[in-house]
């Protein structure tokens, strides 16, 4: 049997979870935690299989970081994100973190028990590509990695010349992506881009 | 070529032409020589024209409104920082609604002057630019709070969901059972309507607990996962009753309690907690067979001492017959907390 652990705040979808385990005969419930701090804890003896981490964890703790940590002292164990947050940059961080799968719980037709199935036969399991948001009159894919970056930053409260400082180009490149993004977007300020960006949960730079 | 000297009289006519009050005085206020600009206003503001450029400074200085004028001290005006330090800067408004900078500069050891310039459009840019940073700081502040509860509103949408699911689930069974004894066909529906019944029952038992506040206790699944790999985590003391210094000490206890079962098979963690006047000190310390002289910090331990000393607390490593952690949390973090999930 194939021992899972999740790791999951919300209930609703840990309950879901959790009974789709106990009707599969392939898999076992490990245990189950809110908080992807103690993830680690809980694979230290060795005997879980599977992770379905979430990201967004109890008391804020990141569900990518904890996979991180986990897959550098045990990289046998599979570990899927899942996420309802349509954050742009989830998936890559997933792929940096060595995770074998990734499943949006809102979005997508695939259930997580295919996932589960198709990753631990040993496959990598990512959606092509982040959800499709509409922010002012663009979508979410019209957006570069650096005007990302820069929205990131924003959303963060970061002044321009901070900005410029942690990117490592200069204010005024600073301006011009910015000058870009309002176009597209056709928001008036950044206030205004940073609200609908973070109120549609396209950027959450915490985790 | 021979260059005229220009007399008195045309130095006053030049400098009655400035737009600006201007005036010369030596250092003990005796006036050289004041434009008339100057002197207009400083009729309006005192009430006589600059006789001794010192007292009319020390007047303009306590200047109290006197329906004509008022001074204004507001924070935003249109101040030189670089000049600020070196001279002083007074700033009025008129009858007209026209502002006037006053400045007062030592040109030379006996030389003190004067100078008063129209700022009228700079004040209302400059007013209103504090009034739209100040709209923004606002703005700012809540985007920050929003970005803080982001997780927790998303918690919300989904136990909404679930309730809309059940809502829709039982209308939707209600519905079909009504129009089945409605229209006398209960018993041809019988299996497709048990179905649906089972289903709803099957919802409702799964989101038995959406209806319950989750437990925001940091200790319960720790002490569940550190069962799970045999170790016994023993708390003694009282703990920090704020959000974030339990995060802390609780970030602490899981860095000890990995690197205790992974490098020294440890099973048993203690945790001594202890409160003065000023911070919680806290001894974490374990029963692992492995002992050390000196040790690396790995990324576990450096993250864990970052995050503490960024929050103001303090992290000491102390090596011997096992490792333990000393750990320093200031009490004033109770003053920042903002909990993490309610």
């Amino acid at each position: 049997m194939i021992q899972v652990l999740v790791v999951e705040d919300s209930r609703i979808t840990r309950d879901a979870i959790e009974s789709q385990i106990a009707k599969s005969e392939k898999y076992v419930l490990y245990a189950s935690i809110e908080n992807a701090a103690n993830a680690e804890i809980a694979c230290l003896r060795g005997c879980v299989d599977l992770i379905l981490m979430d990201v967004c964890t109890a008391d804020e703790e990141s569900g990518l970081k904890a996979a991180a940590k986990i897959k550098q002292y045990n990289p046998k164990i599979k570990i899927i994100i899942m996420t309802s947050m349509p954050e742009h940059s989830f998936i890559q961080k997933a792929k940096a973190c060595g995770c074998n799968g990734f499943w949006y719980k809102e979005y997508g037709s695939t259930a997580l028990t295919e996932v589960c199935d198709r990753v631990m036969n040993g496959e990598y399991v990512y959606p092509d590509d982040t959800p499709l948001i509409r922010i002012g009159y663009s979508n979410s894919t019209e957006f570069t990695g650096r005007e990302f970056d820069i929205i990131r930053e924003l959303a963060q409260g970061r002044k321009y010349e901070e900005i410029a400082a942690d990117l490592d180009i200069t204010p005024n490149t600073v301006k011009y992506h910015i000058k870009n993004i309002l176009q597209k977007t056709g928001y008036q300020n950044t206030l205004q881009l940073v609200a609908e960006v973070v109120e549609k949960r396209l950027i959450l730079p915490k985790y | 070529m021979l260059k005229k000297k220009p007399s008195a009289k045309m130095i006053k006519k030049a400098i009655d032409s400035y737009p600006g009050g201007i005036c010369f005085s030596a250092l003990d206020g005796r006036v050289v020589l004041v434009n008339e600009k100057m002197n207009r206003l400083v009729l309006e503001l005192t009430g006589h024209t600059i006789l001794n450029a010192k007292a009319a400074w020390e007047e303009f200085a306590n200047f109290a409104s006197n329906g004509k004028a008022e001074k204004l001290t507001q924070s935003w005006l249109p101040k030189d920082p670089d000049k600020e330090s070196i001279h002083q800067q007074l700033f009025f408004r008129f009858s007209d609604s026209s502002v006037w900078r006053f400045e007062l500069r030592f040109l030379d050891s006996n030389t003190v002057q004067i100078e008063a310039a129209e700022i009228t459009e700079l004040y209302r840019l400059s007013e209103e630019l504090y009034e739209n940073t100040i709209r923004l700081q606002d703005m700012q502040k809540r985007q920050k709070a929003l970005l803080d509860s982001i997780v927790e509103v998303n918690l919300n949408k989904e136990i909404l969901t679930a309730k809309m699911h059940i809502h829709d689930e039982l209308g939707h069974c209600l519905l079909a059972t009504t129009k089945a004894i409605t229209e006398d066909s209960l018993a041809e529906n019988a299996d497709t309507l048990r179905k649906s019944w089972n289903s709803t029952i099957q919802d409702f038992s799964n989101i038995s607990t959406v209806w319950t506040v989750p437990d925001s206790s940091l200790q319960p699944e720790l002490m569940q996962v550190a069962e799970l790999i045999g170790c016994k985590v023993v708390f003694l003391g009282e703990q920090p009753k704020s959000r974030k210094a339990l995060q802390l000490l609780y970030a602490a206890v899981r860095e000890a309690l990995t690197n205790a079962v992974r490098h020294a098979d440890a099973t048993e963690l203690t945790v001594k907690i202890e409160q003065d006047e000023k911070s919680y000190h806290i001894e974490i310390s374990d029963n692992g067979s492995v002992s050390v002289s000196s040790i690396t910090e790995g990324n576990g331990l450096s993250a864990l001492r970052q995050r503490l000393e960024q929050e103001g607390a303090s992290l000491k490593v102390l090596c011997g017959n096992s490792v333990s952690l000393i750990v320093n949390i200031p009490l004033d973090l109770d003053e920042a907390q903002k909990g993490g999930r309610k």
